[in-house]
């Protein structure tokens, strides 16, 4: 068993780098465009802030709106990496829009939210200590902010293993409501929580090593990572992504 | 643009797909010869020279593709850049070492970063790095 699923991560990683041989610049620059927007909205917010309370909460507001909107983002981003697996042909950026259309967008962001909504919850210590509700010193406040930030990656983590494959589920059921989603990602999940930790973990010393090569090497492992993840989506219901290799050569016309 | 990545990307049969992979296989080898050169030629700049080795590794790894084993060019970037990596770490760690024993290097040293740094150190944080320098480790007092 033991062997099978490591097997499996290894087929995984073999099958994704294989993949986006010759396609990796337009996987970086989707993975680009989709995190500068991101970015360029939230310091957008960040505009908002004066150091009042009330601007705080304001930013706040403005902050999970973001988050929300970024749901349709990223359902684009899942949509081109699973036609990048897939081999279907022409594979544009333009995928990564996918997400804004009409019937889509609303869906997105619902799936987005209980990413959001948790991530509220687990920060709301932090969010508290910032309006100053209660009287810390600034070393206090920095070292529990930490912790909180801590439990909220391990607790987002946690919540990735269920819902996780949600938005790939979308892009091949739009006609599909988010509770039908959520509940298809609880069934695919079911059994391979184990698989999708060790898929993470067997990517750490590739992040360790594109960390090292001054973060810019990150553009390369995010496409990795995502086109690893897309595959395994795949191997969750059965289909066999596309390989160059196997594909039937065209016969030479008369 | 859209035709730019027609062309590019799509009708991925074999032939085009190892095609591909060896230019990144290749990559990875200039990146390991470019950390070495950086390295032994450019010597004052061992940073850059990890920074590089570390991407042919990256480089050499993602170029195996389908495959089991990695290509002897990839191998030798891997290899370029992992001595490159260590001479990198090596050189960088000795010159911290130097700076933290040697008195007269650290004065000296901090003389020029002070001429270079210390107005703009001192309007952002208040003070210089030979007073920083000075605070935790001693030996740059002559400096200021």
């Amino acid at each position: 068993m033991q062997n099978e699923t490591l097997q499996f991560i290894k087929d995984l990683n073999k099958k994704a780098r294989g993949q986006l041989i010759g396609r990796y610049n337009v996987a970086i620059f989707v993975i680009m465009t989709v995190a500068f927007i991101q970015f360029i909205v939230l310091s957008m917010t960040e505009g908002a802030y004066t150091g009042s309370a009330s601007s705080y909460l304001l930013r706040l507001v403005i902050s999970i709106i973001v988050d929300l909107l970024t749901g349709a983002l990223i359902f684009g981003k899942s949509q081109f990496f699973l036609n990048l697996v897939r081999g279907i042909e022409p594979i544009t950026p333009k995928d990564m829009f996918a997400g804004f259309k009409s019937g889509i967008i609303d869906k997105a962001i619902c799936i987005q939210a209980f990413y959001t909504v948790i991530s509220l919850i687990t920060s709301l210590p932090s969010i508290l200590l910032s309006l100053g509700m209660f009287e810390i010193s600034y070393e206090e406040y920095r070292s529990i902010t930490a912790v909180i930030s801590l439990i909220n990656i391990v607790i987002l983590f946690i919540e990735k293993l269920f819902i996780g494959l949600s938005f790939y589920i979308l892009s091949d059921n739009p006609e599909m409501s988010v509770r039908e989603v959520i509940k298809k990602s609880f069934t695919l999940m079911q059994n391979k929580k184990g698989r999708l930790f060790l898929i993470y973990l067997s990517s750490l010393p590739l992040l360790i090593l594109s960390i090292c090569a001054f973060f810019i090497g990150c553009l390369w492992f995010l496409s990795f990572f995502e086109t690893m993840l897309a595959n395994f989506y795949l191997s969750t219901i059965g289909e066999e992504p596309a390989n160059p290799f196997t594909r039937p050569e065209p016969t030479p016309e008369a | 643009m859209y035709t730019f990545y027609r062309k590019m990307v799509n009708n991925m049969d074999k032939y085009l797909h190892e095609e591909y992979r060896l230019l990144m296989v290749r990559r990875a080898r200039n990146f390991g010869v470019a950390s070495l050169f950086f390295l032994f030629l450019l010597f004052s700049f061992p940073i850059v020279a990890g920074f590089l080795g570390f991407f042919a590794i990256l480089f050499a790894v993602l170029s195996k593709g389908y495959n089991d084993k990695m290509d002897r060019e990839a191998a030798f970037g891997v290899k370029l850049g992992v001595v490159s990596i260590v001479i990198s770490i090596v050189i960088t760690a000795s010159a911290y070492i130097k700076l933290y024993t040697d008195e007269d290097y650290r004065r000296e040293t901090f003389t020029y970063i002070d001429a270079l740094y210390g107005e703009q150190y001192k309007d952002e944080f208040g003070v210089t790095p030979s007073e920083l320098v000075e605070k935790w480790i001693g030996g740059t007092s002559n400096a200021k």
